[in-house]
């Protein structure tokens, strides 16, 4: 039976060993249940792929965690070179040019309001769903007869969490409620989400905008070749 | 002159036999790989019907739904369905199909043990739309979609194409057992395809039959049956004798 260990040697020795005396810095946001800042993340799987793939090609490097704003603002200025996870739903950032996973948005109910298949639009007719503001609805959400409530302000998306508990929605379209609803989160005790199967969207990991040629090169090559070979998806399932 | 003639002639005649036999040979492995491409997404699918009362059920060990030991399971299936041994030496597709089924089974884990959600929605078809979608994301050139008449589909995105179209209705009327087209095209690009009729089973019937049919309906006056199914949607009142659609499967050069 492959094992973690067994898959992570199997990645290594694919990408080949040349640690550059390089540094890097890399930034880290918080998307549970691939990072979740209440762990340690260096037990964290996603710090585990991405680590063992850079520690073959830099012989510095420094993470860092950041809040998700904070974390793009270092990366427009240049201070970080890498950052992961992250959703680029409008297309802002440079990227590695593969994937790193990716999300499937969709509505999040309480309990006892759980709808499995969300291909059922015609049960969405006069149910309150919250939309975050600033979030990319999918076409099916959109041309149903859902009643559509945009929820304003920075925190939207909690705060939509918050009147969906509190029983003013509905549902809360989420555009990755996976964050929301994992084991590790209390709050899928009393929420529960289903998906928009088919409008999947691609999380990345984003280099700083000025990163040289040549680097860019060495990390994309590395991300390329360990991702053909065991995808981080795989890698994740793995216990 | 002449010898030198017959002598390219010759060579022409031997090349062009060994490309003949070489494409002969090309197509048969193609025609072989998508074969065995439908009956390991079709062993999955199976086997997640055979487990919707584990996929639902309050607690206990699901364990056989995850990692390696459901794709012990799913070729459990595929021995008894095909009545042979699930091939060891397969290709790149049917394995990064087989890490797909593991990853599609990981992402619903949370679901599978929610214990407060008494019907999940994990059913063959919702199984089968994840595993050809994160499948798609993998740059394979292959494309798997479970499909079946226009009029009869439930989730727009399955919706058939016109080869697909063409597929059923020579399925149908040739009653073939399945169909494949090696000189297809796919977005205007060359591409084998191939598709698989799937026989309507009985457990089908339970959203896609008549009210008698509706688990929901169980123990109920019939006065009080309802023709909408567990998934909220409205029963289509078929048989076993109806189409029950198929298995669509394109390869193509990327």
């Amino acid at each position: 039976m492959i094992n973690r260990y067994a898959l992570i040697a199997l990645t290594l020795s694919l990408v080949p060993f040349k640690a550059t005396s390089n540094s890097l810095t890399v930034g880290v946001i918080e998307y549970p249940p691939h990072i979740d800042f209440k762990n340690n993340i260096k037990s964290e799987k996603a710090y585990k792929y991405v680590h063992a793939v850079l520690e073959r090609k830099f012989s510095d490097i420094k993470y860092i965690k950041y809040p998700s704003k904070r974390a793009l603002s270092e990366l427009k200025k240049g201070n970080i070179d890498l950052l992961y996870p992250v959703d680029d739903p409008f297309n802002k950032l440079n990227l590695l040019s593969n994937a790193f996973f990716y999300s499937t948005p969709g509505l999040c109910f309480k309990k006892k309001n759980f709808i499995p298949i969300l291909s059922a639009t015609h049960l969405f007719k006069k149910l309150t769903v919250g939309v975050p503001s600033g979030t990319k609805i999918v076409p099916t959400l959109e041309s149903s007869e859902a009643n559509l409530i945009n929820i304003k302000g920075a925190d939207s998306l909690n705060r939509g969490i918050e009147l969906l508990r509190l029983g003013r929605l509905d549902a809360l379209f989420h555009p990755n409620p996976i964050k929301l609803y994992n084991e590790s989160n209390p709050l899928s005790k009393e929420i529960a989400c289903s998906y928009f199967h088919g409008y999947s969207s691609e999380v990345h990991i984003a280099t700083k905008p000025n990163m040289d040629k040549k680097t860019y090169k060495i990390i994309d090559n590395a991300f390329s070749i360990a991702q053909n070979e065991t995808s981080y998806e795989y890698f994740f399932t793995q216990k | 002159m002449l010898k030198i003639s017959l002598f390219i002639l010759s060579l022409t005649s031997a090349n062009f036999a060994f490309a003949l036999t070489h494409n002969v040979d090309t197509s048969r492995e193609k025609s072989e790989l998508i074969s065995e491409i439908a009956k390991t997404y079709q062993a999955s699918i199976t086997y997640i019907f055979k487990n919707q009362t584990l996929i639902n059920q309050k607690g206990g060990d699901k364990s056989k739904l995850f990692g390696q030991a459901f794709i012990s399971n799913v070729k459990k299936t595929y021995q008894t369905k095909f009545n042979k041994s699930f091939p060891e030496q397969n290709s790149p597709v049917i394995k990064s199909l087989i890490q797909v089924m593991i990853e599609v089974m990981e992402s619903n884990r949370t679901l599978l043990y929610d214990n407060d959600i008494t019907f999940k929605g994990f059913i063959p078809a919702i199984f089968a739309f994840q595993l050809s979608e994160k499948l798609s994301k993998k740059n394979l050139g292959v494309k798997i979609k479970f499909t079946s008449k226009p009029s009869q589909i439930r989730n727009q995105l399955n919706q058939p194409d016109f080869w697909e179209i063409e597929a059923m209705n020579r399925v149908q009327k040739q009653k073939l057992i399945n169909y494949y087209d090696d000189q297809a095209t796919y977005l205007n690009k060359p591409a084998q395809r191939y598709f698989l009729p799937v026989k309507m089973q009985p457990f089908c019937l339970s959203c896609h039959g008549v009210p008698a049919n509706n688990p929901l309906n169980a123990g109920k006056k019939e006065a009080q049956w309802s023709n909408i199914d567990r998934t909220g949607f409205p029963m289509e009142n078929w048989t076993l004798n109806d189409f029950g659609g198929g298995i669509s499967i394109t390869l193509f050069d990327q």
